[in-house]
């Protein structure tokens, strides 16, 4: 009979006090290059899956040399945008891989309260996506209407990020006081705008949970553990739009979107930045009895979740429209699945978005949905209203995804035939944020999402028919922004795993 | 079976069913006389999360002539037309006045009738108001600011609202033993959904014209998820005739207030009461376009205009229980915070316990600015916070006053009121000369229910 998982080896609080030491070791990368890094933990006491990554990038133009280009962290990403994949090997051999860090991170920040972003997740990971004022776009002249409306004129009652109230000009003598919609814009705090200079642009901080899914509840006993334990981050493409997002403005004042020069400026991850903040738990008396029960008592069984994605593209040409994607989960016990709908022209000038390419944009009409799972149809009646599709999505996790209706769909904003956006139609402002407008946001991040597992936890175990995702509805011409018909569906499967600890070694047997 | 194998073998299905009595696919109950949702959910061996139950669909606003409002372009404007809208805090809840869930024979477990007053309570101390903006939208249907909500309402959008009453926010429900279940709700009033922006600006009365502005109810659905065991599990279920169930239910009452020291007795027929919550609002606001029926104002009385601004002191409150002070054995004492125009503390933690404690729901913040600091008094000052000119970017400040007390949040064991009368004194001061409106008092009485299964035979103890 395998042993119970020990408490300490769980995140949380232990059931009773117990004599315990902390250490911080700083740990550099034993490989590094501008695509990848790698780092080997030692052999001691338990890792916290609360250690950090320290990293930091610069961003220069060739068009500006020497000009910061207050270029800044995608909205709903941040600094996790610089990291394309992470995985933890032992012994050689890959135990939890996480691919698409950047929009599976987005995902999962969705679920972060505001006051949770506001005070932790965005001074500590970048980023600026908390949607608390309502706001209008313009500013109405002197007028009756204008008094009853404190000087802003239609559309009312949209949302965005918090902004003035009175849009007041401050750095005019002449015109100070008065209303000016210019002055209702709002950007990223300057501090953490990314600079060129090494020494002066922000680091940021990433929990190693954040990057492993086997560390999500779960502290690894390195102790016990006689292989190599190494962790391996891949960044992100060093362009515009993929580790950073673009400011039509550099700080001297030149406009990036003339001759699209923002597409010249190029990311360099900060060597001297990038290092491992790990901390090490040790609890004497427990880790004697832990490691017999290791070498010599059959070890322990770790359960985690892990994450499978798949990636794929579809063209949408204008009309009534069927996509069927495959997903091949052979045999595996399935927790959720969540769908991507990523549109990559966002990170260019024809639709510049704060959110760049970390996004699931919904189309215009929206789709309905559905899961085959073996054959057997999920839902008795295609998901089509927006409401259930959120609140489908919202049960994946177990808590709900803290976004507006506007930045999840279409609907109520868009035209039910055509799907173009009335006059005064965006529910989002079109005051910008970090010099792009933030109506480009509408429908940004409509995730899909369908849970599978039980009341217990437990997820539904497969045959070798690989589930079926199909989506349904119509395509109008308002989804081609520029002319672009692709999306990327990106499918991220969660299954559980076991990982067995035993004799120092650790095999991953399901 | 053991429970680890349940855990192993059970799986997570959803149901999706269409109302009963779906007609032409839309309820709109001015317009085509369907007032009543009824939807049948089957006797399943399987147990239902009933925190998951959601009736989904799509919600339209109409001006009397059809047309869509256009709250985007109108709402702010000195003479608006087509700005109507629904009410910021309980969204499309408003549009459920009665709910009655019972089983498939006929049995009624827990039937809330002005259920929409309820929610006007419930939710605003249940949901702050970035939930509102960021998530409840989308499930309700409003966004705690009115310009927010009615700029919504312009044209048609998607909703998915949860069930609040106890029986379903309680433990999961065995869907075999409890012979499925008829969930009933009748819609309310298209006036009493719908109203004007007339407290901000005495030119709107849009809602009013070619008949009345109404709404529409389409595409409903309710889904909700079980968890359905293997076919072992599902025999198992399906061969228990005995057992019991406890949960929490609301019963409603109305009263009108006509005095400044109003008295009113009610035998609520509950052996388990736990606490009792109620709200109050000028009767004329009700069902009528001018007005927000959803607000839970204190007493008021009329300005110089005519209008019912300003807030009657409310002195005290006492509650009895078969003449007894129970619960508080003191009078709530109102009289110096209101005259002084601060919080009314006492009070405000009063009424929060009744609310928080009796709701097993969730977990309750009062966050919603409200106008509890606004000078009441006789003086007729001008409320600090003007209506008329609207803070874009502020919270709205609409006065969200409950009353009512926790008799027992502990045990749930509470009082027993089937002999023995609930009495409660309301004492207020008027200026001189002015004379009390009538004020429409809804009290909610949470009580303990057990549901008895006895071999195919069901009876409810309340």
């Amino acid at each position: 009979m395998m042993n119970a998982t020990p408490d300490v080896l769980k995140v949380g609080a232990l059931k009773r006090p117990e004599n315990q030491r902390l250490e911080t070791d700083i740990i550099d990368p034993v490989v590094f290059t501008q695509k990848s890094a790698r780092f080997v933990f030692p052999k001691s006491g338990i890792l916290s899956s609360d250690s950090q990554l320290h990293i930091s990038q610069i961003v220069k133009n060739s068009a500006f040399p020497g000009v910061d280009t207050n270029a800044f962290y995608p909205t709903s990403t941040g600094a996790l945008a610089m990291i394309q994949r992470a995985y933890l090997t032992i012994g050689g051999k890959r135990v939890s891989d996480q691919q698409s860090t950047g929009s599976w991170n987005t995902w999962k920040r969705l679920h972060f309260s505001n006051d949770y972003k506001e005070r932790v997740s965005t001074p500590k990971q970048a980023g600026n996506d908390v949607f608390m004022g309502s706001a209008s776009d313009a500013i109405a002249p002197a007028s009756a209407d204008a008094i009853r409306s404190r000087g802003f004129g239609a559309p009312y009652g949209q949302l965005g990020r918090r902004s003035s109230e009175y849009c007041s000009i401050f750095n005019s003598a002449t015109n100070a006081g008065k209303q000016n919609a210019a002055f209702t814009a709002v950007s990223d705090k300057q501090k953490r705008l990314i600079t060129a200079d090494e020494n002066t642009t922000p680091a940021f901080m990433i929990s190693l949970s954040q990057l492993i899914p086997a560390l999500v509840g779960v502290n690894l006993p390195l102790f016990a553990i006689k292989e190599e334990v190494a962790l391996v981050i891949e960044f992100a493409p060093d362009t515009y739009g993929e580790r950073f997002m673009w400011n039509s403005r550099d700080t001297a004042g030149n406009n990036l979107i003339t001759a699209d020069n923002y597409k010249k400026s190029k990311s360099t991850i900060v060597e001297k930045d990038l290092f491992l903040l790990c901390d090490y738990l040790f609890y004497d008396q427990l880790l004697e009895e832990m490691e017999d029960v290791i070498m010599n008592k059959g070890g322990y069984n770790l359960t985690f979740d892990d994450l499978i994605v798949q990636q794929t593209s579809r063209q949408f040409a204008t009309g009534a429209y069927t996509n069927d994607i495959q997903i091949p989960l052979a045999s595996r016990k399935v927790k959720s699945v969540v769908v991507q709908k990523q549109r990559t022209v966002n990170k260019d000038a024809t639709l510049a978005t704060n959110s760049s390419v970390y996004n699931s944009t919904e189309l215009h009409l929206g789709c309905e949905y559905q899961l085959k799972i073996d054959s057997k149809n999920m839902y008795s009646l295609p998901v089509r209203n927006r409401g259930f599709q959120k609140s489908e999505a919202d049960q994946v996790e177990g808590v709900p995804l803290v976004l507006c209706d506007y930045l999840y769909t279409w609907k109520n904003q868009v035209d039910p035939v055509t799907g173009v956006i009335p006059v005064d139609g965006e529910g989002i402002t079109e005051r910008q944020a970090n010099s792009h407008l933030q109506s480009t946001e509408i429908a940004t991040q409509n995730w899909i999402g369908v849970k599978l597992d039980n009341a217990y936890g437990e997820g539904v175990r497969v045959s070798n028919q690989p589930l079926i995702y199909t989506e349904k509805g119509t395509s109008v011409a308002a989804d081609q922004v520029g002319g672009v018909t692709e999306r990327t569906y990106r499918v991220f499967s969660v299954v559980q795993k076991v990982m067995n600890i035993s004799s120092g070694l650790v095999m991953v047997v399901e | 079976m053991s429970s680890d194998k349940y855990a192993q073998m059970s799986k997570r299905e959803i149901y999706q069913i269409l109302p009963t009595n779906l007609g032409a696919g839309v309820f709109a109950p001015s317009r085509n006389g369907l007032s009543q949702m009824i939807f049948e959910l089957p006797q399943l061996p399987a147990i239902m999360n009933g925190k998951s139950l959601r009736i989904n669909g799509t919600f339209t606003l109409k001006q009397g002539n059809g047309n869509a409002p256009t709250n985007g372009t109108n709402f702010l404007k000195e003479n608006p037309t087509g700005d109507i809208f629904i009410d910021s805090r309980t969204g499309v809840l408003s549009c459920f006045e009665t709910l009655t869930i019972g089983s498939l024979r006929g049995t009624t477990y827990s039937s809330i009738k002005n259920y929409n007053r309820l929610m006007s309570s419930v939710l605003p101390l249940n949901e702050s108001t970035q939930n509102y903006l960021n998530g409840v939208d989308t499930h309700y249907g409003c966004l705690s600011k009115d310009v927010s909500t009615a700029k919504k309402c312009d044209r048609s959008f998607d909703f998915s609202v949860p069930l609040n009453c106890g029986y379903l926010q309680g433990q999961p429900i065995n869907m075999w033993i409890t012979q499925g279940h008829r969930i009933t709700i009748t819609l309310a009033q298209d006036s009493f959904v719908i109203h004007n922006n007339k407290q901000r600006n005495g030119n709107s009365s849009a809602g009013k014209s070619n008949g009345g502005a109404y709404y529409e109810l389409s595409d409903v659905t309710i889904s909700f998820e079980v968890d359905l065991p293997d076919d072992e599990g599902q025999n198992a279920i399906r061969s228990m005739t005995k057992g019991q169930m406890t949960y929490n239910s609301y019963s409603s009452f109305y009263n009108v207030i006509v005095s400044n020291d109003h008295n009113l007795s009610l035998l609520f027929n509950t052996a388990k009461t736990i606490s009792v919550i109620g709200n109050m609002i000028p009767s004329e606001w009700v069902n009528n376009y001018d007005y927000d029926s959803s607000r839970t104002q204190q007493l008021l009385y009329d300005d110089a205009t005519g209008e019912l601004q300003n807030g009657v002191q409310i002195d005290s409150y006492t509650y009895t229980i078969g003449g007894v002070r129970v619960g508080y054995d003191f009078e709530i004492d109102s009289s110096v915070s209101q005259e002084n125009g601060t919080i009314d503390a006492v009070k405000n933690e009063i009424e929060l316990n009744a609310i928080r404690e009796g709701w097993s729901a969730g977990n309750f913040i009062k966050s919603i600015q409200t106008e509890l600091s606004n000078p009441f008094g006789s003086n007729g000052f001008q409320p600090r916070f003007d209506r008329s000119r609207y803070a874009i970017v502020g919270e709205d400040k609409f006065q969200h006053y409950n009353i009512g007390l926790s008799y027992d949040h502990i045990t749930e064991i509470g009082q027993d009121c089937r002999t023995r009368p609930f009495a409660l004194r309301i004492q207020s001061t008027l200026p001189e000369g002015k004379t009390l409106n009538p004020h429409s008092l809804y009290l909610f009485v949470l009580h303990q229910n057990t549901i008895v299964f006895d071999n195919g035979s069901v009876s409810v103890l309340s």
